[in-house]
């Protein structure tokens, strides 16, 4: 879960630097991540957390 | 100079730091009261500051149909999330996640600020004009704003960092964490 967390800082650092097009491919892998992340946890057979 | 586009990078920047509140009042009920946090809880976190990043790029640059395309997935994704934990819940007897503020559970709440923000973006894309290449710099103010909530978005998400990685470390967070993992 923290990863995914850190995929969204990796975005908001390339905000500050000026980059939009990698911070919204970071956002995006973010969002893509967490739904991932929340259809697995739906599976009930935990057993990794990004 | 003023025109919509500053005025509507304001008002994104206003609009993200609201979502940003949300965050760090649930960081507040983590620590200040103890409860915390389960994974569905962390997702929605994750939804909120997903939402809250379409708007902030609205903030920093300009605003966009793109950015605005964000933040609406980040909110259809946390409104999702949150509606799954109100259901699991919703039945008597099932119990609850976490203590309720002024009647509702944080979850009901977050599906609440999802909904509002969906709505929200969808009145103010109407404003096309926002969307017009206009000359002129904008406004101190809004330049400012930009910054600010960028700030603010990269601090909660790396105070956020370090909680989940406290509480989980590297393996699957537990359903209903008691303590952290690395204390």
């Amino acid at each position: 879960m923290s990863l995914i967390f850190l995929v969204f800082t990796a975005a908001f650092v390339l905000v500050l630097l000026g980059r939009r097009r990698p911070a919204l491919i970071f956002g995006l892998a973010g969002l893509l991540l967490t739904a991932l992340m929340f259809r697995y946890h739906l599976t009930d057979q935990i057993r990794l957390s990004l | 100079m003023w025109n919509t586009r500053a005025v509507m990078q304001v008002m994104n920047a206003v609009a993200a730091l609201v979502l940003y509140s949300v965050v760090a009042g649930a960081f507040g009920i983590q620590f200040i009261d103890g409860e915390i946090p389960c994974p569905l809880c962390l997702l929605i976190r994750l939804g909120m500051l997903g939402a809250a990043f379409g708007l902030t790029l609205n903030a920093f640059w300009r605003p966009r149909p793109l950015h605005y395309g964000i933040a609406i997935l980040g909110a259809t994704l946390g409104a999702a999330i949150s509606l799954r934990q109100v259901a699991l819940h919703v039945v008597p007897g099932t119990g609850s996640y976490g203590s309720a503020v002024l009647g509702f559970h944080l979850y009901t709440w977050a599906f609440i600020v999802f909904s509002v923000l969906i709505v929200a973006i969808g009145a103010v894309v109407c404003f096309q004009r926002q969307f017009d290449d206009e000359d002129g710099e904008p406004p101190a103010l809004a330049r400012f704003a930009g910054r600010f909530v960028v700030i603010v978005g990269l601090v909660l998400c790396l105070a956020n960092v370090i909680a989940v990685t406290a509480e989980c470390g590297v393996s699957g967070c537990p359903d209903n964490p008691t303590d952290y993992l690395l204390s």
